[in-house]
């Protein structure tokens, strides 16, 4: 009998990421052209200072939380983030998540992706006479099986759904621990754990900002601190280094202690705990 | 291009091998897949065909055929993988069919265990189709279903001689025939109910948890009155796509067969992709004539699914925009204002209480007045009925002074059950509405996408 159970948790647990990995299904992502790469690793310093807390959405729309625990691995702190390749709010994040990131180390195998429409079938209501904005074909990033090495952060990304919306990677229980105060049975994306330190639930800015352009687009648009897109690509990216920098205890200092970090880190010194467990939600 | 003589030669060939594929025809009705799962199998069939086709024409014309039964099975036409969409929506299903037995209708001597097994499939799904819409339409009008019948017995001997795309034609007709006696069927139970049946399901509806009657929104004494033609008007703007749509239909025609004569009345069904998923009626091309009240139908979205969403059918005009947008800024159906005094931007009812019910059973429950479905439909209808006796000054007595009624008019006001949107007391996720709101979608949820969130 406890053979069975064991059998059958590897089977739910282990077997779909296994799966997903020898079958070599990705999420509908492609590798990014280095040209592109280059451009959202190497934002300059001081663009990021002059966008400072740049565009981000407020609390309303864009969950920020401050949390109480310590999500640690191999030593380090680890970014845990959960995101569905069909989500166009996914998208948007991702942008900013590798601008963030590659202040602390540097990514490898970053990709490409575009979220198609699968959002859009989601969300058509065929009661309503207003379309419903689903924000079809967004161009964002994926860190699909993307290598991070940093001397300060981990980075653990479980991409849950690819781009038709099939099961890919299942969030391990440890994962569904870490995110379970602000995004209890881990069933909403994109979720963003910082080492235990602040979460980030939700878009960070209305993904309809990135409407009809391209990856390359988007991407030469980050250096220029007027630029309606960086203002909100690099307002969340640094939004997102404050979050990280607390994870680190303020390392690497040039980062941390930058003007756009301090800026956009002033949200966190107003974010709320994590909201309390709600029995409502039933339709 | 094929030439006349080569056609001929392998028309006649292929109806010999059909010939004996069909001589047990009646045998194979009993014996057959379900409609859409037999076309699906047709398709895979054609689609092994046409990758292993030695010639490019054979694996042109095999590929077409197994798109066309793409287009033939596509989940949109489909009430189930037994029934197709009522007329006109589910024609497209034997269309297509046609057109990819047109296409099999080329091939020469090579292949044909192949080639007939996927005629053969698509000849059973279209006589299993025709014949589950007599089975469905008994009880209507004899001659109809004696044609309907006689169609289907001239295909099954076309068919036995090879002719299948004649075979299909017969089979298209004995549907086309069934849904006619089934549609007036239907249409004649809703619109000359006996009062006695009907209040009997309304008053179970009464005050029912399960059944959750939503009251409308009442407007102030000195609200602009809606009229038309020197009568109050009753303006529904509806999607024939939309489940609340479907199940607020059953009531309405109910209620207004009271005041008034519809005809014309076509049967329909919500969108298949849309869950629950409902059978029910349409108002697009109906006509109603009533000495105490104007019905303005608009249907404004139909149930053919077109870019990310569906195909628009009727255009509002600007006036019923302004109205619509005055009572709900998110644009939703069902909407009926009734006659400037009540509005309601939500079904009275939930459609989860009728889904999973065929036209025939949906019509003949309201004579139940034990079963859900039969009070839903009942208690909206009298709903709606009390609005109108409200606005047309209890016109005509006949229907206004009967008790269920006079109940159902003292009751608006308190009628506070959730009805087709969040239950009083909650919101939309998005917090558009306290009630009339239907439930919201999150932003990347996994889970349900739509819910109701408690102040």
């Amino acid at each position: 009998m406890v053979c069975r159970v064991v059998v059958l948790l590897l089977t739910i647990l282990v077997l779909p990421v296994a799966a997903a990995q020898a079958a070599g299904r990705t999420d509908g992502s492609a590798p990014a052209p280095a040209s592109i790469v280059r451009l959202v690793t190497h934002v300059p310093a001081r663009t990021l200072n002059a966008v400072g807390a740049g565009s981000v959405l407020p609390e309303s729309s864009f969950g920020v939380f401050k949390l109480r625990s310590h999500l640690v691995r191999d030593g380090k702190p680890e970014v845990l983030s959960l995101s569905l390749a069909w989500c166009p709010h996914c998208a948007a994040n991702s942008w900013a998540m590798a601008v963030a990131l590659s202040r602390f180390g540097t990514l490898t195998g970053l990709r490409v992706l575009n979220t198609g429409t699968y959002y859009c079938k989601l969300t058509a209501d065929p009661c309503s006479l207003k379309p419903y904005p689903c924000y079809p074909f967004t161009h964002g990033l994926s860190f699909f099986h993307t290598g991070f090495h940093s001397a300060y952060l981990r980075l653990r990304e479980v991409v849950i759904q690819d781009v038709n919306g099939k099961d890919l990677q299942k969030p391990s229980h440890a994962d569904v621990r870490a995110v379970n105060p602000f995004d209890p049975g881990a069933d909403q994306a994109p979720a963003l754990d910082v080492g235990g330190a602040f979460a980030f639930l939700n878009a960070g800015y209305d993904p309809g900002a990135l409407a009809h352009k391209s990856w390359s687009q988007i991407a030469g648009s980050l250096a220029d601190p007027h630029n309606a897109v960086a203002r909100h690509v690099d307002g969340l990216a640094n939004l997102f280094t404050a979050a990280m920098c607390r994870a680190t205890k303020g390392r690497p200092a040039a980062v941390c202690r930058s003007k756009g970090v301090l800026d956009a880190g002033a949200r966190l010194r107003t974010a709320p705990g994590p909201p309390p467990p709600s029995p409502e939600g039933a339709a | 291009m094929i030439a006349p003589r080569r056609y001929l030669l392998h028309a006649a060939v292929v109806g010999a091998v059909c010939a004996c594929l069909f001589a047990p025809a009646a045998l194979a009705a009993f014996t057959a897949a379900a409609p859409r799962t037999g076309l699906q199998r047709a398709q895979r069939t054609l689609r092994t065909l046409a990758a292993e086709a030695s010639s490019s024409s054979l694996q042109r014309a095999t590929a077409d055929a197994a798109r066309q039964l793409g287009n033939a099975t596509d989940r949109s036409l489909w009430i189930d993988s037994g029934h197709a969409d009522a007329p006109s929506y589910g024609t497209r299903v034997i269309t297509d069919s046609l057109a990819a037995l047109a296409d099999l209708q080329q091939f020469g001597r090579a292949h044909f265990a192949e080639v007939n097994r996927a005629i053969k499939l698509i000849i059973d799904a279209q006589r299993t189709l025709a014949q589950g819409a007599i089975s469905q339409a008994q009880g209507g009008n004899q001659s109809l279903l004696a044609a309907a019948g006689r169609a289907v017995a001239t295909g099954n001997r076309v068919a036995s001689g090879g002719r299948s795309v004649l075979a299909v034609h017969s089979y298209r007709r004995a549907w086309g025939d069934a849904f006619v006696a089934l549609a007036r069927l239907v249409a004649a139970r809703l619109t000359s109910l006996p009062s006695a049946e009907l209040a009997a399901s309304a008053e179970n509806a009464l005050g029912s948890p399960t059944i959750g009657l939503a009251g409308p929104r009442i407007l102030p004494a000195g609200a602009r009155r809606l009229v038309r033609a020197g009568k109050p008007e009753l303006l529904y703007i509806g999607s024939e796509a939309c489940p609340y749509c479907g199940v607020e239909r059953w009531g309405m025609v109910v209620a207004l067969s009271q005041f008034g004569r519809f005809s014309n009345l076509h049967l329909m069904q919500s969108s298949a992709e849309e869950s629950p998923h409902v059978t029910t009626l349409t108002f697009f091309g109906s006509r109603y004539h009533s000495a105490y009240i104007s019905f303005v139908p608009v249907e404004a979205i139909s149930n053919v699914p077109k870019g990310l969403g569906f195909a628009h059918l009727q255009p509002l005009t600007l006036s019923e925009k302004a109205l619509l947008r005055r009572f709900d800024s998110q644009t939703t159906t069902p909407f009926v204002d009734m006659g400037g005094r009540f509005v309601s931007s939500s079904s009275i009812v939930q459609p989860q209480l009728i889904q999973r019910k065929s036209w025939t059973q949906l019509a003949g429950a309201i004579a139940d007045p034990s079963s859900t479905s039969g009070q839903a439909i009942g208690g909206e209808a009298e709903v709606l009925t009390a609005e109108i006796c409200e606005a047309t000054g209890g016109r005509p007595q006949s229907v206004c002074s009967a008790p269920v009624v006079q109940q159902y008019e003292a009751a608006l006001p308190q009628l506070n059950g959730s009805g087709g949107g969040c239950p009083v007391g909650t919101t939309s996720s998005d917090g558009l509405q306290v009630r009339g709101a239907k439930p919201a979608r999150a932003q990347g949820s996994l889970a349900q996408p739509a819910r109701c969130v408690t102040h």
